[in-house]
């Protein structure tokens, strides 16, 4: 069970533990080089001390490292943040000198969770690591506890900041970017994502365009040869000729609205013969007179979902353009090269496209071109006409 | 006695159809439901007529209605849909095929067929 607002996948959880368990180790192998520079070169009492705080450091990172096994990241990131914050004040509070890497220490949790955390536990973990910075300034300045650092040598000092400054600063960028790839990574998983969904919805389309021209437009066209035939044997009834010729037109409407129906779900020809075919009969059936540009040479076949994106991309143009704008006149060309770009322009009314609300036809065709990584530009003003662009990257 | 051969898989379509062509004097029906049976049919011979279905399980109708053509030169094909001329493929009327939306047949119409296409050369 993993915590709402945290990363259950395996890959993230597994970075995370690589994360604690380094972590524990590098402050347990402190705390020990602590113990032994009281020892032998700083003998002071505050030495120890520190010591011991890095040691319960330690000791709270296993805690947060076991929790984790455990599937509770959210208590492990926060316990591990906290440990960090405690530690990194006292650690300046007793040796100032230490200023430079324990605030660039601080951002390491910001960093490293940033992916994995919630709204509000990011809020938390960033306020924790500002208030500790604020603290740890302060107390390099205030120097309260004065000695352990007058009592060390200077070689000392100096080899302690030169080293640890680039190498957690080093630490933060690699857990930086390893935020970039992961977020990149989850940007590219919500993209196919959408794509499959966009898929499985075509062919679930496809399908019940083939059930209703299989099943019910086979059925009523032969129910509709059989009326022929009952009507051709009515010569001498013209009562009962006239109802059968009623039930025929009845009938006929019938399979219009059913043909109108199964071809808006999913158009055949689409299936059979690609965007160019079925762009033209979507030109034909427009009800304002369209110019249609294909290359001369046609429309290679492309894959159904690319082929669907932009066939309902001009369809929705083209029904947009014949209810809304008045136009008069539609231009709509489809161009083949690296990529697949269309515009269809009309000299309507135009519209202001910032009224583009949520679940508008025209926002559901820039999610399906989104989805095989094309992207839709709308170019239109009130009384200027429409012009819809779109671009579908190909042989991706 | 025109020996007509209707190619299609739709049982209902089949069965109506078979119902018209008895009522139409001078037509006798054969049938079949692939375009490979449709291949055969017509080469056993006597097929003057043939009415092919746009989608075949086997194979396209316009590429079945080629191949039957270049084997049997003078035997006319005629296509035959549900849909409508508009939703087919542009280079299908282009190549001078006659289509007939299948609602569309009637006794009448396939007597008028049978005149029009037994009259080309």
């Amino acid at each position: 069970m993993t915590a709402p607002g945290w990363a259950s996948d395996t890959a993230s959880l597994r970075r995370l533990q690589l994360y604690l368990t380094a972590n524990t180790i590098t402050v347990t192998v402190a705390s020990a080089l602590l113990v032994v520079c009281r020892l032998t070169l700083v003998r002071n009492g505050w030495i120890l001390a520190l010591a011991a705080a890095v040691g319960g450091s330690a000791a709270l990172l296993a805690v947060a490292s076991r929790l984790l096994r455990r599937g509770r990241p959210g208590p492990a990131l926060s316990l591990a943040a906290a440990a960090n914050w405690v530690t990194s004040v006292i650690a300046v509070a007793i040796t100032p000198f230490t200023l430079a890497p324990v605030v660039l220490t601080l951002l390491l949790p910001v960093v490293t969770t940033l992916p994995y955390s919630s709204r509000r536990r990011m809020v938390i973990t960033a306020s924790g690591a500002v208030i500790s910075s604020v603290i740890c300034a302060v107390l390099a300045r205030w120097r309260p506890i004065d000695g352990p650092e007058r009592l060390a040598p200077r070689w000392l000092l100096d080899a302690i900041v030169i080293t640890f400054v680039p190498l957690v600063a080093a630490l933060a960028v690699f857990s930086a970017w390893r935020t970039h790839l992961d977020l990149e990574a989850r940007a590219e998983e919500l993209r196919r994502s959408r794509a499959r969904l966009v898929a499985a919805s075509d062919q679930a389309r496809r399908g019940f365009e083939r059930d209703l021209h299989d099943g019910a437009q086979q059925q009523l066209s032969a129910v509709t040869i059989r009326l022929g035939l009952l009507r051709s044997q009515l010569a001498d009834q013209p009562a009962l000729a006239a109802a059968v010729d009623q039930v025929e037109a009845d009938l006929s409407t019938a399979v219009d609205e059913l043909r109108n129906l199964a071809r808006g779900i999913y158009p055949p020809l689409l299936t059979q013969r690609g965007l160019g075919e079925a762009l033209r009969a979507a030109a034909l059936r427009s009800a304002v007179p369209v110019d249609l540009q294909l290359p001369t040479a046609g429309l290679s076949r492309q894959a159904p979902a690319v082929e669907a994106a932009v066939y309902f991309a001009c369809l929705e143009a083209l029904q947009n353009a014949a209810r809304h704008s008045g136009a008069a006149r539609i231009h709509l060309s489809v161009k083949e090269g690296a990529a697949l770009e269309f515009a269809v322009r009309d000299d309507g009314i135009g519209f202001d496209p910032a009224t583009i609300g949520e679940g508008s036809g025209l926002m559901n065709v820039a999610d399906r071109l989104g989805s095989v990584g094309g992207r839709l530009a709308i170019d239109a003003a009130a009384g200027k006409g429409t012009e819809l662009r779109g671009v579908v990257p190909l042989g991706g | 006695m025109v020996r007509l051969l209707v190619v299609d898989d739709q049982p209902a379509f089949l069965r109506a159809f078979a119902d018209m062509i008895a009522a139409v004097d001078g037509f006798e029906l054969a049938t079949a439901t692939t375009a490979a049976a449709a291949a055969e049919r017509c080469a056993e011979g006597g097929i003057q007529l043939v009415l092919m279905d746009v989608n075949l399980p086997d194979l396209d109708g316009v590429t079945a209605a080629r191949r039957i053509e270049a084997a049997h030169p003078g035997l006319p094909v005629v296509l035959v849909s549900t849909y409508l001329a508009e939703d087919l493929p542009e280079d299908l009327p282009t190549a001078g095929r006659r289509y007939v939306e299948k609602r569309s047949l009637t006794p009448r119409l396939v007597r008028e067929l049978w005149s029009e296409l037994s009259e080309d050369p």
